[in-house]
């Protein structure tokens, strides 16, 4: 269950939350910032797509709250963290391994980004 | 001082929003969406001054969107055949209405505003009972009781007592329908986890 749970190919806000959440525990604004950084500002949540994604996630196991407190870098509000589990590590590592293999597939092949501009 | 007042105003109107998922939901998530809401506002206020308008409608319409979703998780997660059918049976008539008018308003004939008014009680009251089936019953009903009026209302005003009976006759039928089927999913249980 757990197995065919992390090995299943994710979309791409579940990816990139996994990837914000991998290197440290953080809140929703946090997620969305460091989304949206990794994404080169590419990948844009709202609230809405982003609790969404949350509320998946945490029912499949992938993420969990990990309690609630303050973040002296935006104001007094006390807010619920989020961090990465054991299994949102194997999924993403699983992703991020699909990904290596379809690049590998594509150097294989020579192709490159360019070689499907349709300048007709 | 002023981005800071409007900033709190639109929060206001996010929380209000944000009644309109399911308890579970909001209950888990909701504050934190509200803060992240207030964040972004926040953020695009101190970077590009006033344009915080636009951003906090695309958050309110993007927010409105995952209501949507996280409701119909809600009734599909639940034993639904009920619910279902009567969706696709308040679904057909409303679509007949609202086709039906289009073309003959299409032929330079339009039947005014008053043909589509049984679809409008039906879309208010959806809104208003959160698609909900104890309310979409009383939504259903109500719709029933305008198409009833709206036929009384046109055999008064064109005459054709017998074909405006027939085709009123069927919607209603249609309507009545949808709100028993309704009220037999909310009766096998379905509103319990809907509470709001």
């Amino acid at each position: 269950m757990a197995k065919s749970k992390s090995s299943a190919p994710l979309t791409p806000a579940v990816l990139h939350i996994l990837l914000a959440l991998s290197t440290k525990e953080r809140h929703g604004y946090g997620i969305m910032k460091q989304v949206e950084s990794d994404s080169q500002g590419k990948v844009n949540m709202g609230p809405g797509t982003l609790y969404g994604s949350i509320r998946r996630m945490i029912e499949a196991g992938l993420i969990c709250e990990s309690g609630k407190k303050i973040d002296p870098e935006t104001d007094d509000e006390r807010r619920v963290y989020y961090k990465i589990t054991g299994l949102g590590r194997k999924a993403l590592a699983a992703e991020l391994q699909r990904y290596r293999e379809v690049v590998a597939i594509a150097k294989q092949k020579r192709l490159s980004p360019s070689a499907f501009a349709y300048d007709t | 001082m002023t981005h800071k007042h409007s900033i709190q105003r639109y929060r206001r109107w996010y929380a209000r929003l944000l009644r309109l998922y399911p308890k579970a939901y909001r209950e888990r998530f909701g504050e934190g969406m509200k803060q992240t809401f207030s964040d972004l506002l926040r953020e695009r206020a101190e970077e590009r001054g006033r344009e915080i308008f636009v951003l906090a409608l695309w958050m309110f319409v993007e927010t409105f969107a995952g209501i949507v979703r996280e409701n119909m998780r809600v009734i599909i997660m639940q034993n639904i055949t009920a619910y279902r059918l009567a969706v696709g049976v308040a679904f057909a008539p409303a679509f007949l209405l609202v086709w039906f008018y289009g073309a003959v308003a299409e032929e330079g004939d339009s039947p005014g505003p008053i043909f589509l008014g049984a679809v409008a009680i039906l879309v208010i009251g959806a809104l208003i009972a959160r698609l909900r089936p104890r309310g979409m019953t009383y939504a259903l009903s109500a719709t029933a009781l305008a198409q009833a009026l709206i036929a009384l209302i046109e055999m008064i005003a064109w005459g054709q007592y017998l074909e405006l009976s027939i085709l009123n006759g069927f919607f209603i039928a249609l309507w009545v329908g949808s709100a028993m089927l309704f009220r037999r999913a909310s009766a096998s249980g379905l509103d319990v986890e809907r509470t709001v």
